[in-house]
């Protein structure tokens, strides 16, 4: 399962994707929405994307994961749209192996890739009105 | 000379789609086209600085490209720094 999703993200339907007798390991990544950034108290998040380009990228990165470590399973849902609040889910990284190394290995890997590459544009709305989009200088 | 100009369709995101109150601007453009002339004509017309003209990045539909290809594409993405996460 690889998904950009305005609906909220169901973990436990990730969990099974990559759950399988022959997986002695599950590494679960779970992105949250954090209620301050420096001193700025978060009103909401906004996650801007457009579905089909950034699935495509999704894809490519997924691929670049499995050609390291073949053997891993993955699920990877993002969430995106409008009044994302704190604590809300917003990204779900599942990666399940035989042992837990390649697992976890996986699961970091996509993590730093996803934030590098994966084209979805987060704008955080703050408490006092202000707002700014995330490695823009604004 | 203009029938061998190339118009390209810029599709923005993010903080670009807000400083251009649009989500694509059309670029006429002389082959080849590459990325450096996509990002220096849309710095123009977005009255962008080159601060801001080193964060972004040129897709296609499918991927990334890199700076020195030519653009074939007649849409392409402009990327401002991913948030994603």
């Amino acid at each position: 399962m690889l998904k950009i999703t305005s609906d909220p993200i169901n973990v436990e339907e990730l969990l099974r994707q990559v759950s399988a007798e022959d997986r002695g390991a599950i590494v679960l990544f779970v992105g949250t929405v954090r209620n301050r950034t420096g001193d700025k108290k978060v009103k909401y998040l906004t996650y801007e994307a457009e579905k089909e380009f950034a699935e495509n990228i999704l894809s490519q990165i997924v691929e670049k994961s499995l050609r390291k470590w073949p053997g891993v399973k993955v699920a990877v849902v993002h969430r995106i749209g409008e009044n994302l609040h704190p604590g809300e889910i917003t990204l779900v990284i599942a990666t399940s192996s035989a042992h837990r190394e390649e697992a976890y290995a996986a699961n970091r890997f996509l993590l730093e890739e996803i934030k590098k590459d994966l084209p979805v544009w987060k704008k955080e709305v703050f408490i006092d009105g202000s707002y700014h989009w995330s490695g823009w200088n604004n | 000379m203009e029938g061998m100009m190339k118009k390209i369709k810029v599709k923005l995101f993010g903080p670009l789609r807000e400083k251009a109150k649009s989500d694509c601007i059309e670029l006429t453009v002389s082959p080849p086209v590459t990325p450096g002339k996509i990002l220096n004509l849309t710095g123009e017309v977005l009255n962008l600085t080159d601060d801001e003209k080193v964060l972004l990045r040129i897709a296609s539909r499918e991927r990334y490209l890199s700076q020195d290809e030519e653009i074939m594409e007649n849409e392409i993405y402009l990327i401002p720094p991913v948030g994603g996460g």
